[in-house]
């Protein structure tokens, strides 16, 4: 039976954030553009200018990156003016002949407008949304706004985890389900390899790796330090990260004498990330509200015990066996990580390059990327009404 | 030979949907289960409903301060118009409304003999400071012509009744020190027209304390400990209010004549 012939698309990937920025949405888009390639598509993506970095620049694998001379303005993002984008992000659809525009992060502006004007010139939208948000206070209610104008023209959402569907379903008031798709986030596990004797013999290390703020759940951290090193005196911590509530914690080492026991690393570049995880048996997340952790992820395919509050989509990421959830609370993370500690001081825990193993074949980027090209071959079949009436129509349904 | 990537674990392979992640299922991405999608959805867990008796009841708070605000201007109609003595206002109305809300106090909370102390200590040094302030707030606003100060007032007062703290709840713009500082700076425009008499502006400032910063929170307790009392407690109030505003012809008192003399005794005047 002969290969039906495959389609070949060619994507643009839009954000506000990408390299040098690393994170997980950066990391995200230029995993799966990647992978893209690799399924020979064409994919180019368009961010805003970060400092001198302006212009067209290539990565690997011949990723075309644009570097639009927009300055960010508040949050990494640029200043939302729709029309000024126009000129330059039509030239560049044009240009490069894209056929499917794919807008990444609901706090992205830039990619928000992109949508508009790629609708404008008739191609294809998708539309991944990587956080969870609220519904109560004001900025919320603004910004779910936005993204229902957004996602009314989307022709396909797609959302990291079960839970930032429901929770897309209902911010962005969208009339049909079935138009989110659920695909992960992946791990790349060639990098994230365990390495068992790095860590200390004799000690048992917790790591902390996240931003120190509010939202990732430092509070929680700051109680539980305390308790732990008292309660086990072979228990260390190493926290890399830094962030607004840095200070708190080293309060808590001045005040609880814990200057060898606590080790802040401040801010680590990424590529430091594997050999910060390696160092210890415990990884421990206390976020307060979460879609997706790739933190997880990483730390479960260098070979540690995760032990993780359970909020957002985190519930959904691992099976029971290498993750150990609790309620966001003092007292109850206490218990677990009290839990993972007897487990590694009796041998009771998976080894680590079995987890390794499993890790590698439940989430890679490869089928991220084939998921993902069918929800292309998906879109670029449909065909939509989308005369000017019609717009009109949906624009008005809005509000 | 590598193992194909992606395939997935056998042990993680099943043929049902379910809501993980790592588990592979034969069905679509964007596959909709009808059973648990929203499941967890929860409407209106928070929302307070309130009765009518209850928005009712409780409107009577704004009552309440409204008339402690218009009880205060018309004792300093009172007090400018002559229609009261001072010495009356001071000793009988003053003094005795203190010692009963005191003793009141007193046996709703049993307090330390080491606290009431510290409690009279507080009226007594309050007194004293006032009573030494009292004659330079006397001349304070001798220059400044009286429509001024009125309008003054007026803002002032309504500032207070606006950003007053009703409810003690978390309520954006309530802020007590707020309100207390603007009812003080009304009251203290008002106790600085008395130039002739310093008393008048000790006793006018000791009422706007006990007006303005004791009796909400005496209202407040009372309205934390016996909510059922709080009709009765508005319509006190009210009535107080009622009672000083039928002894003046309101009509009259609405005609500005700046060239009457205060002391012709028919002639009821703001001014």
């Amino acid at each position: 039976m002969p290969k039906k012939d495959k389609k070949r698309h060619s994507i643009c990937m839009v954000s506000d954030f990408f390299y040098p920025n690393m994170g997980g949405v950066e990391s995200h888009i230029f995993q799966l553009s990647q992978c893209l390639l690799e399924l020979s598509h064409k994919v180019v993506v368009i961010t805003h200018m970060y400092n001198n970095r302006n212009g067209v620049r290539y990565m690997t694998n011949g990723l075309k990156v644009y570097y639009i001379p927009l300055v960010p303005f508040y949050n990494q993002c640029v200043l939302p003016t729709v029309l000024t984008t126009l000129p330059i992000i039509r030239d560049i659809l044009i240009r490069e002949q894209i056929t499917i525009v794919h807008g990444h992060s609901a706090f992205s502006v830039l990619a928000e407008e992109t949508l508009y004007h790629a609708k404008l010139l008739g191609l294809k939208l998708v539309y991944t949304d990587h956080s969870l948000f609220g519904f109560a206070d004001a900025s919320s209610i603004l910004t779910n706004k936005l993204l229902e104008c957004g996602m009314s023209i989307s022709d396909h959402v797609i959302c990291v985890s079960n839970t930032c569907r429901e929770n897309t379903f209902l911010r962005a008031n969208i009339k049909d389900p079935r138009k989110i798709s659920v695909i992960p986030n992946a791990v790349d596990s060639s990098i994230f390899t365990p390495e068992p004797n790095t860590a200390p013999f004799n000690r048992i290390v917790i790591v902390v790796v996240s931003r120190l703020v509010y939202r990732k759940g430092t509070d929680l951290l700051i109680g539980i330090i305390p308790e732990i090193c008292k309660k086990y005196p072979n228990v260390d911590f190493l926290i890399a990260g830094s962030g607004p509530k840095m200070v708190l914690i080293e309060e808590i080492k001045d005040r609880y004498k814990l200057h060898d026991r606590v080790t802040l690393l401040g801010s680590i570049p990424n590529q430091e990330v594997r050999n910060c995880l390696v160092k210890g048996h415990i990884f421990l997340n206390t976020s307060l509200t979460e879609a997706f952790c790739i933190a997880i992820l990483e730390a479960a395919s260098c070979g540690l015990q995760v032990v993780s509050t359970k909020v957002g989509g985190i519930p959904e990421i691992l099976p029971n066996s290498m993750i150990t959830l609790c309620e966001p609370s003092v007292s109850d993370l206490i218990t677990k990580v009290e839990f993972a500690i007897k487990r590694i001081k009796t041998g009771d825990k998976i080894d680590s390059f079995m987890m390794h193993e499993e890790i590698r074949k439940m989430y890679n980027w490869r089928d991220v990327a084939k998921r993902t090209e069918k929800v292309y071959n998906l879109i670029s079949e449909m065909n939509e009404k989308n005369s000017l009436i019609d717009k009109i129509i949906r624009y008005f349904k809005l509000f | 030979m590598k193992k194909q990537q992606g395939t997935g674990n056998q042990k993680y392979r099943q043929n049902t949907w379910t809501k993980k992640l790592f588990i592979r299922h034969p069905y679509p991405d964007n596959y909709v289960d009808k059973k648990t999608f929203l499941s967890l959805k929860r409407v209106n867990v928070n929302a307070r409903l309130y009765t009518y008796s209850e928005a009712v009841l409780y409107s009577g708070l704004l009552l309440q301060q409204l008339s402690a605000v218009v009880v205060f201007v018309f004792i300093y109609v009172y007090l400018r118009n002559n229609l009261v003595k001072i010495e009356n206002l001071a000793y009988f109305v003053t003094i005795p409304t203190f010692i009963l809300a005191y003793l009141s106090k007193l046996i709703a909370i049993k307090q330390t003999l080491i606290e009431t102390k510290k409690d009279l200590g507080n009226v007594l040094k309050f007194v004293l400071f006032t009573y030494g302030l009292s004659p330079i707030l006397n001349s304070l606003t001798e220059s400044i012509s009286s429509d001024t100060i009125y309008a003054l007032v007026a803002l002032m007062l309504i500032v207070n009744l606006i950003f007053y703290d009703y409810d003690s709840s978390e309520a954006t713009i309530a802020s007590k020190t707020f309100s207390f500082n603007a009812a003080l700076f009304a009251c203290v425009c008002l106790a600085s027209r008395f130039e002739n008499s310093s008393f008048h502006t000790f006793t006018l400032l000791i009422l706007a304390f006990m007006i303005f910063a004791l009796f909400p929170e005496y209202r407040r307790y009372i309205e934390n400990h016996y909510p059922n009392s709080i009709g009765i407690v508005t319509f006190i109030c009210f009535f107080i209010c009622l009672t000083l505003m039928c002894s003046i012809n309101i009509c009259m008192s609405l005609h500005f004549d700046y060239t009457s003399d205060e002391k012709k005794n028919n002639s009821w005047s703001l001014g």
